[in-house]
């Protein structure tokens, strides 16, 4: 008796042990990674429960201690104001810039807007290039104009350009013969300190929401390229590449991840580049200032104008906001919208599931279940919404794919819902139907939705 | 003898803010009847037609008032007229900065803060503006940056750089600016009260009155109680560890945000005039606020927010110099202050968000 157990003991362990090895397997094939876990957890271990203004404001949930000071600190200069050297207090500004502080773009840590009509630019930009490759194969600067035009200057400066706006509307028509106005901007630039240089590219960029960075940036350079199909080799005409740009930290080509074309390799170089052109100030990362070469350079030599500690601070800060959690995610409706965004091949380029690597030197954003909804690759968007600009890999119809974590609060936190890189699209379906090129198949999806097809759809992007 | 007359003063607020309780003991809100969604949905509403649209209506007078006040001592350059000017900015200060304790929608994402209440300022392109010829047309001002306009360089403008500025030592090109000033500060003052008006569907204060409804932004009466609740916790962060921690732990006077016209205690202890508009519901006449639901549920809660912010308003009066002076000369009324507004905080953001959170469902 005792022999026998023993003897089946083991057999039933190993047995039972085998069923669950079998049932595992069968479930790990049938797991869907899109809903057998909370779905409301957005950002991984650094979700919020947020449904207000500050909802990408929010520092990481596990962020303690003397780090949770430093991104206070942070914070704090991602609100300072700066005014033109010599001052006593935030010095630097200029003379050329965008914006005088990071928040009067990034408005609550949100998304900026177009103008529309003929104002000074509040959140949005324009880079510029000459055709052609410049340094590290990136765009051309446009002599006496740089990357980017400054339409600000400190007193005593000249802008280098100020910006006009006209608004073209066409409909465009879904199949049961719903029609949805679609509004196309048309810049023109006055008053520049000189004359543009000939062929002069353009490229308007409304300035993105800031909260998830540091979860994207602890993604794997692996399983980026794991969603890159740029040959369409799976023929479902949707490709994805990725865009190797410059880094200047580490003096190589990385992926890109960041900005409206993957132009910048990590939130250092994003942070910096924007301290430099937005607000003309330099830092140890970008340390020539914008207007170098130019009629507005101050030849005062005194960079960097940012040090170094509050320079980490206003990066670490961005690294470590946190993602609002979803919302709505048991409604029905919204459970329909998702299957359809499934079924419109939105979810081949607006991943929805993936995980951070695993990063010891971050424990708070390693190995993270994340929903971004972006692949962070470049597709091409198709003429009707090109800019002809290209920048390193990107062409000038290559954008990529945004994260769409927090859109539905849009319009809470930023007063708004304009989308797309100039703000075109004035609400989510506006912006599905801009869609074109790797995205036609989808929009077509879209088009002949019925319309609690498309309302659901809305419903679920809204909770997201 | 310093310390005695601050203690009688401490004292004699104190005595001051007992029958402030009581009014709010019995206040004629009634309660009687309503459920407590129905309270829910007259607290959201009663903060727009109560609370903010009262405010932000007064601001717009005093900002007329403001102007005029600019305008009649550029006609005449007496000291009455310049103490006029000087009261009436002090006058706008104070309702703005009881706003500032809800400091969300048309306020924040029409730049409207940073358009007016910009620091620091910049006193050499300040100086050189004057310098020019440039008429100060609407238009111009518009196209300056956010340092050369709103309440900071009209302060400058109006008290100097010391604070000691006479009537006779306004330059025609000093009074003109502080004009064009005015008038822009006039124009963003219109802007933002009529952002609010609850008769224009689709605009803020309509979305933020019907919270919870399938049209408004807010998903949940909920979620606008919490952005009160979050809306007050800020400011009450920012005046204890920015306004005055950071001058303070840095004893840098330089840092200071209404250094000319000495104003800084009175915009601090307005910011947390602000924070008990808001919880009680009333800016002038009283209407429902996050109290009269707290209370009716919890008053022991109740009594500790009421508690934290009359501690935190009465905190002030220990400081009996300018700020810039405090910050070296009474560094423990200083801390006291900070200590009392930090722990305001604490009760709201700590006891108040969560019970929030916890008991209002929809």
């Amino acid at each position: 008796m005792k022999q026998l157990s023993r003897v089946i003991l083991p057999i039933g362990f190993a047995a039972a042990v085998a069923a669950g090895m079998i049932s595992s397997c069968r479930r790990a094939e049938e797991v869907d990674e899109f809903s057998v876990y909370d779905e409301r957890l957005a950002g991984g271990a650094q979700t919020v429960f947020s449904e207000g203004v500050g909802a990408f404001s929010s520092v990481f949930p596990t962020l303690s201690g003397a780090r949770h000071d430093f991104h206070e600190l942070g914070d704090a200069h991602f609100e300072a104001s700066f005014i033109a050297s010599p001052a006593p207090l935030f010095q630097g500004l200029g003379t050329i810039y965008n914006s005088n502080a990071c928040v009067n773009c990034h408005i609550n840590d949100g998304r900026g807007k177009p103008i529309l009509n003929n104002e000074p630019l509040t959140s949005m930009l324009f880079r510029v290039s000459v055709p052609g490759t410049g340094a590290h194969g990136g765009p051309a600067g446009a002599p006496g104009f740089g990357g980017q035009l400054q339409d600000k200057a400190v007193f005593g400066f000249q802008p280098e350009a100020l910006v006009n706006v006209v608004w073209n509307e066409t409909p465009v028509y879904f199949s049961n013969g719903d029609s949805v106005m679609l509004r196309e901007p048309v810049w023109s630039f006055i008053n520049a300190y000189q004359p543009f240089p000939g062929g002069m590219l353009y490229s308007a960029r409304i300035a993105p929401p800031v909260h998830g960075l540091g979860l994207l940036e602890e993604i794997s350079d692996e399983t980026i390229l794991s969603y890159a199909d740029e040959h369409d080799l799976n023929g479902d005409a949707i490709s994805g590449k990725p865009n190797y740009v410059w880094d200047n930290q580490s003096g190589r080509h990385m992926i890109g991840r960041f900005g409206w074309k993957c132009e910048a390799p990590t939130l250092v170089q994003q942070v910096g580049g924007a301290y430099n052109e937005d607000m003309g100030i330099t830092s140890t990362v970008f340390p020539t200032e914008s207007s170098f070469g130019q009629l507005q350079h101050d030849n005062r030599g005194d960079e960097p104008e940012v040090t170094d500690s509050i320079f980490n601070s206003v990066v670490f800060y961005v690294r470590t906001l946190a993602v609002p959690a979803r919302r709505k995610v048991t409604d029905p409706t919204v459970i329909r919208g998702k299957e359809i965004f499934t079924e419109a091949k939105c979810a081949s380029c607006h991943i929805p599931v993936m995980r951070t690597r695993t990063n010891v030197a971050f424990p708070e954003a390693s190995n993270q279940r994340i929903q971004p909804f972006t692949d962070l690759l470049l597709h091409d968007m198709g003429p009707g919404l090109a800019d002809n600009r290209p920048t390193y890999d990107a062409s000038g119809s290559e954008w990529r794919t945004p994260p769409l974590w927090g859109i539905g609060l849009t319009q809470l936190v930023n007063g708004h819902s304009y989308f797309l890189h100039d703000g075109r699209a004035r609400n989510v379906m506006e912006a599905i139907l801009w869609h074109g090129g790797e995205a036609a198949g989808s929009v077509n999806h879209v088009k002949n939705l019925t319309p609690s097809d498309r309302t659901a759809l809305l419903a679920f992007l809204n909770s997201l | 003898m310093n310390y005695c007359k601050t203690l009688l003063l401490a004292a004699s607020l104190a005595l001051l803010a007992v029958p402030g309780c009581k009014k709010e003991d019995t206040d004629d809100i009634a309660l009687s009847g309503l459920t407590d969604q129905e309270i829910q949905g007259h607290i959201l509403n009663d903060f727009c037609q109560k609370v903010a649209i009262p405010a932000y209506a007064e601001m717009e007078n005093r900002m007329n008032v403001l102007y005029n006040t600019c305008v009649a001592f550029d006609a005449s350059q007496t000291q009455q007229n310049l103490d006029n000017a000087r009261n009436a900015w002090r006058e706008v200060r104070a309702t703005w900065e009881q706003t500032e304790a809800f400091l969300f929608g048309p306020v924040s994402t029409n730049n409207i803060d940073p358009s007016t209440d910009t620091w620091p300022i910049d006193f050499n392109a300040l100086d050189s503006l004057l310098q020019t010829s440039n008429a100060f047309t609407q238009s111009y001002i518009n196209s300056l940056g956010d340092e050369l306009k709103g309440y900071h360089p009209a302060e400058f403008l109006l008290w100097g750089q010391n604070g000691n500025k006479l009537a006779g030592d306004f330059t025609l090109r000093e009074r003109e600016y502080l004009i064009a000033l005015a008038a822009d500060l006039q124009i963003k003052a219109t802007s933002l009260r009529s952002s609010w008006d609850l008769s224009v569907s689709g605009n803020y204060a309509v979305q933020f009155a019907t919270a919870g409804d399938v049209t408004s932004i807010y998903p949940s009466q909920r979620a606008a109680l919490e952005e009160l609740i979050n809306a007050m916790a800020g400011i009450c962060d920012e005046v204890a560890n920015g306004k005055i921690g950071e001058p303070f732990t840095l004893a840098d006077p330089s840092l200071e945000e209404s250094p000319f016209s000495g104003n800084s205690i009175a915009d601090f202890t307005n910011n947390i005039r602000g924070v008990k508009n808001v919880y009680f519901g009333k800016f002038i006449a009283d209407g429902y606020g996050i109290h009269d639901l707290v209370a009716k549920n919890n008053l022991a809660l109740h009594n500790n927010v009421a508690t934290a912010i009359d501690n935190a308003i009465n905190s002030f009066s220990g400081i009996t110099v300018p700020f810039g002076q405090a910050i070296t000369t009474q560094p423990t009324q200083v801390q006291h202050v900070i200590t009392q507004v930090n722990a305001l905080k604490d009760a709201l953001e700590n006891e108040l968000l969560p019970y929030i959170q916890q008991t209002v469902t929809n």
